[in-house]
């Protein structure tokens, strides 16, 4: 028999069974009420942090800096801006370099810790989620160190491809590349514990029928393992996809503690942070922030409708 | 008993939390207190004495501890900050919030960013306090040195006073001369780039490119139209005039063994080039600070700089020079004590204690000069000046009098676009020639968006 190619995860309730929960004696009327307050809570922070900004922000790009309306001039403006192109360009390359990293490295790595006994893959998982802890601005004063040539643990891997000093490692073609291993280093040890957990989710019964049926780690991983993981990649995908598009830390801190060796305006957001806060023109820079909204939420609709990831089967 | 067990557990925690809570309160207070008041708390104490609010960077922390001396009827809140050095807008971001919400304002500030007065005493900012219509009398503005206030006057309006000239001078090593058989101090960037042979044969240098003071310190320094507001609205940016080609095939010839491309104050300079330096065209206040001379002198005790007077442009060319920052003291128009801040100002730009032995660069009022220099001299940071070259007073007083007017400050940070758009061209081996006109671009560019008319 040969294993089907879809299969989906069984419900929560069957998985809790299965592993012998005995908080589902619980009475349903207060397990609603806690996920009432629990959710209750979300949504007002949602709300206050969430919507009213996106509002705010979504107001200020149809308005002109001293009132009235503006219909689109401030969108006009900020994509007639020189910086605009190359910004979005900048993104692009670094999404496209990071995502594929993260759909094909993270599975990887995840799917080998799988196969793992139980205490190797526990050690693996810490150390692979160890680097998350210093995620932001830690994480690239980490990552100035580790990429100048003179001061580098891997000074002779650097030497060896030529860089000598580190005005060359950060050269304008290399930056996509060095801002994706910074957020692959940083996020890509949640992601694996995440993408285990999902794994874990898998009924050891339909692993064990595909192994009696011939299949072997590979195929068994390809077959079984990730079809049943896949909206967990699509989920990963999707907020990655948001997030890097939103890219502002790396290379502004890169940017700073080289004296400039970066440009302020190195990606869309940091040309919306200039200009709101350089030129004084919340409206324009408003207008780039609403596109780069427009942009995650376009994204991750084409994933999910894609993908199918709201079905419910 | 179970539940017994852990209401006990709840309460003892609670007995344990509640100090805590009251520590880490504590705790959070004294830091705002800190970050807010910073080294303020030495004029705190007295609430009906009047506040001022005073920006500082580091290295200007010992003059405001003088001030808040000084002045024990003032009520200091001193604020430390990064001068907003390297085009970063830390100024211009906090002034855009502080404009939105109608309070935040400090009373002074300092900056350690040439174009400042350019951008925050202009719309959209309208920060800075126009010194010479009543607030600083001409007797006090006459003194400061020529051509001082350039950076500082928008449309004959002064908006800030200069702490420090940083007026570029040529610093060169007596003992690394001798020991590389140089044995004159150039004058001219001709013979400076001539002694590059020489240099290199020794494993020395002649100065440093590639970092973002490239365009102050070649280009200013030969009056090469990068920067040149011709009249309100109007600037000329012109790569192609013969005073930006002529420098840049000039240092395009040099090997790159003696003009590295190599930043100061990187971490490593010291160490790689630190004991090498055999000439470098540079800023007054880089005389006593030039990273790694410990190393040379610890072989060498002669290894110290000198200064020299600016290279012209050939012999007998037009004695100009640039500048690599220098400070601007500024009153906030916003300030509820607005006599009180053009005082402290003014005691911070002229004070002669303060000027001449709490600050690092040369004092831009005139009578303060003497003293300082005299500080330097004692310091021991400097080399004796060989025969014939000028005494570090005459080098400074006449580098001093010879920065070039026509490199004007404008809203945008032109060492920032050298820094991201030109310094990478350099480092991966491209030529000045190239990097002219790869800033010509960009700073074109931003130009236009800021509404000027370029000239090109």
């Amino acid at each position: 028999m040969t294993p089907s190619p879809v299969a989906t995860v069984p419900d929560e309730r069957t998985s809790a069974r299965r592993g012998g929960r005995t908080g589902g004696d619980a009475p349903i009327g207060t397990s609603r009420t806690s996920g009432y307050v629990f959710v209750g809570l979300y949504v007002v922070l949602l709300l206050l942090f969430g919507i009213a900004p996106t509002a705010y922000a979504i107001y200020l790009a149809l308005t002109k800096v001293g009132g009235g309306f503006a219909w689109g001039s401030n969108f006009a403006r900020a994509y007639d801006d020189f910086r605009f192109l190359p910004a979005f360009e900048h993104v692009g390359e670094y999404l496209a370099i990071w995502m594929i990293a993260e759909a094909t490295l993270i599975l990887v790595l995840a799917l080998m810790l799988h196969s793992l006994a139980r205490r190797t893959s526990a050690a693996f998982r810490f150390l692979f989620y160890m680097p998350g802890a210093l995620a932001g601005a830690a994480s690239v004063l980490v990552w100035l160190f580790m990429l100048d040539p003179t001061l580098s643990p891997w000074h002779l891997l650097l030497s060896g491809m030529g860089f000598s000093q580190i005005d060359l490692v950060l050269l304008p073609t290399h930056l996509p590349f060095i801002f994706a291993i910074m957020a692959f280093w940083t996020g890509a040890g949640g992601w694996i514990v995440v993408m285990y957990g999902a794994l874990n989710n898998i009924p050891d019964e339909l692993l064990e029928a595909a192994r009696l049926d011939g299949a072997n780690a590979f195929q068994s991983a390809l077959r079984i393992k990730l079809p049943l993981i896949k909206k967990w990649v699509v989920y990963m995908l999707i907020l990655s996809f948001a997030g890097g598009t939103q890219l502002f830390v790396e290379p502004q801190l890169v940017g700073q503690a080289t004296a400039g060796l970066v440009s302020n305006t190195w990606s869309p957001n940091q040309l919306a942070y200039y200009i709101a806060f350089i030129n004084d023109n919340f409206n324009e820079a408003a207008a780039i922030s609403v596109s780069l909204l427009v942009l995650g939420l376009a994204g991750a609709a084409l994933l999910v409708w894609r993908t199918k990831l709201f079905e419910i089967s | 008993m179970k539940e017994k067990e852990s209401t006990n557990t709840r309460r003892r925690r609670a007995r344990w939390l509640r100090p805590m809570r009251l520590v880490a309160a504590f705790a959070c207070l004294a830091g705002v207190s800190f970050t807010g008041a910073g080294i303020g708390s030495l004029g705190a104490g007295a609430s009906s004495k009047p506040t001022l609010t005073i920006w500082y960077d580091t290295a200007r922390k010992p003059m405001l501890q003088a001030y808040i001396k000084a002045h024990p009827d003032v009520h200091v809140v001193a604020v430390l900050k990064d001068g907003d050095s390297n085009g970063d807008g830390t100024y211009q971001s906090a002034f855009a919030l502080y404009n939105r919400v109608g309070h935040g304002w400090p009373d002074v500030y300092f900056s350690e960013q040439n174009n400042d007065a350019a951008s925050l005493s202009q719309p959209p900012f309208n920060d800075a306090a126009v010194l010479n219509k009543g607030l600083v009398s001409k007797s006090i503005l006459g003194k400061f040195a020529h051509g001082s206030a350039g950076l500082c006057t928008i449309g004959g309006k002064v908006y800030c006073l200069r702490n420090d000239l940083a007026m570029n001078v040529l610093w060169y090593n007596p003992a690394l001369m001798a020991q590389d058989g140089i044995t004159s101090v150039p004058t001219t960037w001709q013979q400076w780039a001539a002694d590059g042979a020489m240099a290199a044969a020794h494993g020395d240098i002649i100065g440093t490119q590639g970092d973002s003071w490239d365009a102050d310190t070649f280009y200013w320094g030969n009056q090469c139209p990068l920067s040149h507001v011709t009249s309100p609205g109007v600037i000329t940016i012109k790569p192609t005039s013969t005073n930006c080609t002529e420098m840049a095939s000039l240092l395009d010839g040099v090997p790159r063994t003696a003009l590295p491309v190599a930043y100061m104050f990187s971490s490593t300079f010291g160490s790689q080039y630190g004991g090498k330096i055999v000439f470098y065209e540079g800023a007054a206040w880089m005389g006593g600070v030039f990273p790694g001379l410990g190393s040379c002198k610890s072989t060498n005790p002669d290894c110290t700089m000198a200064a020299g007077y600016p290279l012209t442009w050939g012999s007998g060319g037009p004695g100009v020079t640039g500048a690599i920052g220098g400070g601007l003291w500024f009153v906030s128009s916003h300030s509820k004590h607005l006599k009180l801040a053009t005082a402290a100002v003014v005691w911070f730009a002229t004070n002669s204690t303060a000027q001449s032995k709490l600050s690092p660069g040369y004092p831009a009022y005139g009578p303060d000069d003497a003293a300082y220099v005299a500080t330097q001299q004692a310091s021991g940071n400097y080399a004796t000046p060989l025969s014939g070259a000028p005494t570090l007073a005459q080098a400074f007083n006449k580098a001093a009098n010879e920065i070039w007017a026509g490199w004007s400050a404008v809203p945008y940070a032109n060492d920032q676009i050298w820094a991201s758009d030109v310094v990478p061209t350099l480092a991966s081996g491209g030529t000045q020639a190239a990097g002219l006109g790869i800033f010509a671009g960009d700073a074109g560019n931003l130009a236009r968006s800021d509404g000027f008319q370029v000239h090109s």
